[in-house]
């Protein structure tokens, strides 16, 4: 039996509103085996391993353990059959102490009833112990650093002695000693003959500890391949897998001054001495996996968070003390990744949205002037081509692309010289992700200076002039729109530069 | 070695909540300037006045611990003293008039939590509703008016004592000592820190969420319940109007204790001792001789002071750690 499959999971569904997060896909685990998992964001790796979790119903498909085919309805049934998850980001209660998180759901008794503190305290330490995990099982999580809280969710998941370890991403804030440490760990658990399904976004991880590797593109299943019959620039190119169609039409646009510069922007956590520019008249682009730490970047940068390190410039001017309303005066606009619950008021109609960033510069007096406002709106409807029956619209009804112009227009309105875009068209239809394309082309030639988050790749080597990526908090490349390749920027996205140089020569 | 002493002294004071210290000035300012504060007399009806807020208080602890709020508590215990009289007035021996009134409390509660938890429904609103729905109930009860209750073996509930103190202050204390048990040595104690800090995270820890917050108002219900009884065998009366605006006085204690609002941690001392201010500020500014309305807005300005002050410390511990 040492060899036998535990896990089997065939024709898998999974329908989000408006996504299929999961398309037929096969997978497969053995005994005393690692499988990784990869795939871009949103190729499904997180949705798949919830479902064996308990965590998401599936639709379609079966799942089998120990060749029985089984529901998993809740995550309480995935521990009775001895499936333990670790989650990308910690779930851990931080008011309860490192012990009482690890046994929670399984505490030990006294009597019945209560929870036996010396013995929950006495095991834990233990387990800790024997993990050579250096942490006081009496200190509060709170207290600890995530990559500790990463570790004590690792023991949590270890306490269960479960059969099947799932490790969604463990590494992403672990420090290099830590890796190790989880390394060794799951090799050992390995070795016992439990199973163990392996996220990481470092692709070079994977082939110190895989032993299998299936790669997943939009809920599909690329394939499955063994570890040390592949190499990393072809698992790259079935990550990335698409053409970049003729969907981006860029225009040639005159590249101006410096517009928008931060220097040396560093928060502890979010990112370290990030050093960007934006000329007039320039689309640059920042790709960067989710959790790269490329929003959190651009939030310090306008004030939404206290920028506590470096310095941002517009148009060669230090600004002091940024907060977003002193942005938004010097005419910076922020259209956020979510754009319903952060770049709109849904319960707001269409004109109302569109002069939200710019009452004081429309309206000196204090009163808004109904008719002014009307016109203003209808002007940047007709010149946005938004598609609403009219101004009054609720934004709530207008679609993702029509609300995402909405936004856009707020911005243009509020004047803004610099804009800068998180995720533009996540969530649109095709067609109009083209039109949103065409307005970003139209705001650089008028010289305007826009600044585009995204993790789409053919999306940002489309539109961009100029190319950012970040990986964990550092800007790990900078390319011109001439000298980008699909690999070339995933390779700076996921890390990998070094490793993938190593391999050619 | 005499500064490890004093180093180890400050590390103990740190453990008491900064509203302890709040209380002690407070104490000290009135046994000073108000005359017979001091008093023996005075010290128990202390104990008997904080007994019904203390008793509230602590289970508004763990409702807002559990991420959540109890809207009804004060409709609670006025439903609960009307129980109480309007059973005893039936003729039915005191035991089954308490047993009642706790009772029809904790179903008050356990509705709450059904709706809350199965209908996914903000507990704000739910309990809302369900303040108006039990002050109707008692309203109804007592036709308008309130019932005087007679019963002597009822209300030596309230002036019986024992081991030299008075009734009230061991009923408190029992529910606070249950409570403490419950939060520090139980799973439910466990779950709701859990549940209060990620409720999503919870449910994939595998924790029965619907389950533990209706548990959550069932006790918070029944201890209002208790505190009805308390309240009722003091006053002597069922009314439905008792316990009115006490659901505010008991969020203003659990906050001002130190429990932040959003849930996820909480402190049954600081509850307790946010209580206690507040009794010990309605009291002495009373024996003052201050009239009703200076009273209530002294109280006022204390509680957002209070609460400004817990805020700014539990903000400034938080960044001490990080």
């Amino acid at each position: 039996m040492a060899n036998g499959k535990i896990v089997e999971m065939q024709g898998i569904v999974k329908n989000f509103p408006g996504v299929r997060a999961l398309d037929n896909v096969d997978f497969d685990l053995y005994k005393g085996e690692i499988h990784v998992l990869v795939g871009e964001n949103g190729a499904g790796k997180s949705t798949l391993v919830k479902i064996l979790a308990g965590v998401l119903p599936l639709d379609s498909g079966t799942v089998r353990v120990d060749g029985t085919s089984i529901s998993i309805p809740n995550p309480r049934r995935a521990q009775q059959l001895g499936i333990g998850i670790v989650y990308q980001e910690s779930n851990l209660s931080p008011y309860l102490t490192v012990a009482q998180n690890i046994f929670i759901r399984h505490e030990p008794f006294q009597m019945g009833l209560l929870v036996d503190v010396r013995e929950e305290t006495r095991k834990a330490k233990e387990l800790l112990e024997s993990l050579s995990i250096d942490v006081d099982p009496g200190e509060l999580v709170a207290n600890l650093s995530l990559a500790k809280q990463q570790l004590i969710a690792f023991a949590r998941a270890l306490s269960f002695n479960p059969r099947v370890i799932i490790l969604d991403e463990p590494t992403s804030s672990l420090t290099q000693q830590d890796t190790n440490l989880m390394f060794t760990m799951l090799n050992k658990q390995k070795e016992q003959g439990v199973g163990i399904i392996y996220i990481s976004h470092r692709l070079e991880e994977l082939f110190l500890i895989g032993d299998r590797i299936t790669v997943l593109r939009d809920g599909k299943k690329i394939d499955t391949l063994e570890i040390n019959k592949t190499e990393m620039p072809s698992i790259i190119r079935m990550m990335v897998g698409r053409d970049i169609s003729e969907m981006y039409p860029k225009e040639p646009t005159t590249i101006g001054k410096e517009a928008f510069r931060l220097e040396n922007i560093s928060s502890k956590g979010k990112c370290r001495n990030i050093n960007l520019f934006v000329r007039e008249g320039e689309v640059v682009g920042l790709f960067g996996l989710i959790g790269s730490g490329r929003t959190e970047t651009m939030r310090l940068a306008f004030g939404l968070d206290p920028l506590e390190q470096g310095s941002v410039y517009l148009r060669g001017e230090k600004i002091n003390h940024i907060s977003p309303s002193k942005s938004v005066g010097l005419g910076i606009g922020f259209s956020p990744e979510d754009r319903k619950q952060e770049g709109l008021c849904l319960a707001l109609s269409v004109k109302e949205n569109i002069g939200r960033a710019s009452l004081d510069k429309l309206f000196t007096s204090g009163f808004v002037n109904g008719r002014k406002e009307r016109e203003t709106a209808r002007k940047y409807i007709r010149e946005l081509n938004i598609a609403t029956p009219t101004e009054d619209r609720l934004a709530i009804y207008l679609s993702g692309g029509t609300q995402q112009k909405v936004v856009l227009a707020q911005w243009l309105c509020a004047e803004s010289s610099v804009l800068i875009l998180d995720e533009p068209t996540r969530g649109i239809d095709v067609g109009t992700k083209v039109e949103i394309y065409h307005i970003i082309n139209q705001l650089a030639q008028k010289g305007n200076a826009v600044l585009v988050i995204s993790s789409e790749l053919p999306e940002i080597m489309g539109i961009s002039d100029r190319i950012y990526v970040m990986c964990r908090g550092e800007i790990t490349g900078e390319l011109d729109r001439n000298e980008t390749s699909a690999e070339k920027i995933a390779s700076y996205a996921f890390g990998v530069q070094e490793a993938n140089h190593e391999n050619r020569n | 070695m005499k500064i490890a002493t004093r180093n180890k002294l400050l590390q103990q004071l740190r453990t008491v909540p900064s509203i302890g210290w709040i209380l002690l000035g407070l104490l000290v300012l009135f046994i000073i300037i108000a005359p017979h504060f001091g008093s023996a007399d005075n010290g128990f009806n202390l104990f008997r006045q904080g007994a019904v807020l203390a008793i509230v208080a602590s289970g508004m602890m763990v409702t807002i611990t559990s991420g959540g709020i109890d809207l009804a508590v004060g409709s609670l215990v006025g439903l609960s003293g009307v129980i109480v009289g309007y059973s005893l007035k039936q003729g039915y021996p005191w035991e089954v008039a308490v047993i009642g009134g706790i009772l029809a409390c904790s179903i008050a509660g356990l509705i709450s939590g059904l709706i809350i938890a199965k209908g996914r429904i903000f507990p704000f609103v739910v309990t809302f509703g369900m303040l108006f729905i039990a002050r109707s109930i008692s309203l109804g009860l007592v036709q308008g008016g309130s019932i005087h209750i007679e019963n002597i073996p009822f209300s030596v509930i309230n002036e019986g004592s024992f081991l030299f103190l008075p009734i009230p202050f061991w009923i408190t204390l029992f529910v606070i000592l249950f409570i403490l048990l419950l939060m520090k040595r139980t799973v439910f104690g466990r779950y709701i820190f859990s549940i209060g800090s990620d409720p999503m995270g919870a449910s994939w820890m595998g924790i029965n969420l619907d389950l533990n917050r209706i548990l959550v108002y069932i006790l918070s219900g029944s201890l209002a319940g208790i505190a009805g009884v308390v309240l009722s065998s003091r006053v002597r009366t069922g009314n439905a109007l008792l316990g009115q605006g006490l659901e505010f006085f008991a969020i203003a204690a659990v906050v001002i204790g130190g429990t932040p609002i959003t849930g996820g941690r909480g402190s049954l001392a600081g509850a307790v001792l946010g209580a206690l201010v507040i009794t010990v500020l309605q009291n002495g500014l009373s024996l003052l001789g201050l009239s009703s309305e200076i009273v209530s807005a002294t109280v006022g300005v204390t509680l957002v002071l209070g609460v400004i002050f817990a805020q700014s410390v539990y903000r400034g511990g938080l960044r001490a750690n990080k």
